[in-house]
């Protein structure tokens, strides 16, 4: 092809390839802008502080208070300790099609929280109690790994969310429901 | 030269005030209008539509992080919560009376009580069964008494002599024996094999436990109350972790130690025992 000479020539290609790079630019927004909107995309808003120097003695975060609880009506809690360097419990059953809230909260340092393959992903902050509501779909194992790095264990801190069908879901008398593998 | 020189140009826009005008109020009205639509969908309709359950004006509270406004779950469990793991609690005052502690205090204590068994200098006469103490952390060393105290932790020798000192007594004590010296150990890595070796620096990140040195090292960073373990005597390492892998110890707060015992192996904990036992740094 001849280089092109003419000024005119030249404005316009410069002006079709501005219009494309503006078009490409406009589709990736709208892409972002609609499918957030869409989805309804946005991080967590729950503001609730805890001492964090206490969350150990404290009745909601208590040992035997963590992991899935399910209410007389229904309703489905998950309670979780992040810290140096474990998830409290380390495997969390949720069952399928319910919603389900997440609270997690931290004693030491920042951790983050996020369930492979669905929305939920928060940081946890010590000094609050992070909260994440959410209806797991499909079901089976998520992986659910620390992704604020939290110190040099950091990188084997990981739980397990395993996703139990209907039929399946068992509580025992107190309403808790538990992994039954033992870690 | 005229009234405004080239170097000092007069107003924005005062060639052609009228389009300039229609210009400012056009691009205000699109800027505002830009802002508004961007608050009403991120704190009106969006956390409207994704909060089930929670009304409007709640959802828009709760969107703005005001403090009230949040739905906190009903908590039946809460009411048979178990008693914590341990009463030590890393508050300001206890942050405060630890470093408030005197060790020259804590040297009549140690001469008169602990020395017998823990060694005067923290060396213990029998370190099977009593750790010794020299450079060990004066947090760790605190939080066990503490807990031997409250019976968080159980021993019978312990309990008593636990329950006879006050708070600034065991801070007192803590802080002689962090100061002493500790032999110049390292760890006995060409006595073990090499996959605990690899357990202690860098865990395992398939079963999810962390290096022991993330929490017992020199250059830890996790809780502490975490015990640095060169040093101790490897019977005594492999009681303490069989001891919580069966949780007849249970002071570990958050079952930091009891998940990570409970999934070692015999084998690993007898290896990780002699690692910790340590070799003379010289050798
Ligand atoms: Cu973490």
């Amino acid at each position: 092809m001849a280089p092109i000479t003419n000024e005119q020539e030249l404005q316009k290609t410069e002006f079709r390839w501005a219009m494309i790079v503006t078009g490409a630019v406009t589709v990736l927004f709208a892409v972002i802008g609609i499918s957030s909107f869409v989805m309804a995309l946005h991080p967590p808003s729950h503001v609730e502080s805890i001492d964090p120097a206490t969350v150990s003695q404290s009745k909601e975060f208590a040992e035997s208070n963590l992991g899935t609880s399910v209410d007389p009506d229904g309703a489905v809690t998950v309670r979780i300790i992040a810290t140096q360097f474990a998830f409290v419990p380390r495997c969390i059953p949720v069952p399928q099609g319910k919603p389900v809230t997440i609270r997690v909260t931290s004693p030491d340092v920042i951790h983050g929280f996020l369930i492979a393959g669905t929305n939920a992903n928060t940081m946890v902050v010590p000094g609050y109690v992070a909260e994440v509501r959410t209806v797991f779909g499909t079901a089976g194992d998520h992986l659910m790994p620390c992704h604020e790095f939290c110190g040099l264990g950091h990188s084997e801190m990981w739980a397990l969310v395993r996703v139990v069908p209907q039929a399946q879901w068992q509580t025992d008398a107190d309403g808790k429901a538990r992994c039954d593998i033992s870690r | 030269m005229s009234e405004t020189s080239p170097l000092t140009p007069g107003p924005i826009g005062s060639d052609h005030p009228a389009s300039d005008r229609s210009w400012r109020i056009w691009t205000s009205v699109f800027i505002a209008g830009f802002v508004l639509v961007s608050l009403v969908i991120g704190f009106v309709i969006l956390p409207w539509r994704s909060e089930s359950g929670v009304d409007p004006f709640t959802a828009i509270c709760r969107a703005l992080g005001l403090p009230g406004s949040e739905k906190i779950p009903p908590d039946p469990g809460a009411a048979k919560a178990s008693a914590p793991a341990s009463n030590v609690t890393w508050t300001i005052e206890t942050n405060r009376l630890l470093s408030n502690a005197s060790a020259a205090k804590g040297t009549a204590l140690a001469k008169d009580t602990c020395g017998a068994c823990h060694g005067e200098d923290g060396k213990s006469t029998d370190p099977e069964q009593f750790p010794n103490l020299a450079g060990q952390s004066q947090a760790a060393i605190f939080k066990e008494l503490a807990d031997f105290q409250s019976g968080d932790r159980k021993s019978d020798i312990m309990a008593p002599i636990a329950q006879a000192l006050t708070r600034e007594q065991m801070a007192d004590v803590a802080a002689y024996y962090a100061a002493q010296k500790p032999d110049d150990l390292r760890a006995a890595d060409s006595a073990v094999m090499l996959k605990v070796d690899l357990l202690a620096r860098e865990g395992d990140p398939k079963r999810g436990i962390p290096s022991c040195d993330s929490c017992h090292g020199p250059s830890r960073s996790g809780p502490e109350d975490a015990p640095l373990l060169l040093g101790q005597s490897a019977p005594y390492i492999e009681k303490q972790i069989g001891n919580f892998g069966s949780q007849t110890r249970h002071n570990d707060v958050f079952e930091r130690m009891r998940t990570i015992a409970h999934q070692l192996t015999p084998e690993e904990a007898h290896a990780l025992a002699i690692y910790y036992h340590g070799m003379p740094a010289s050798n």
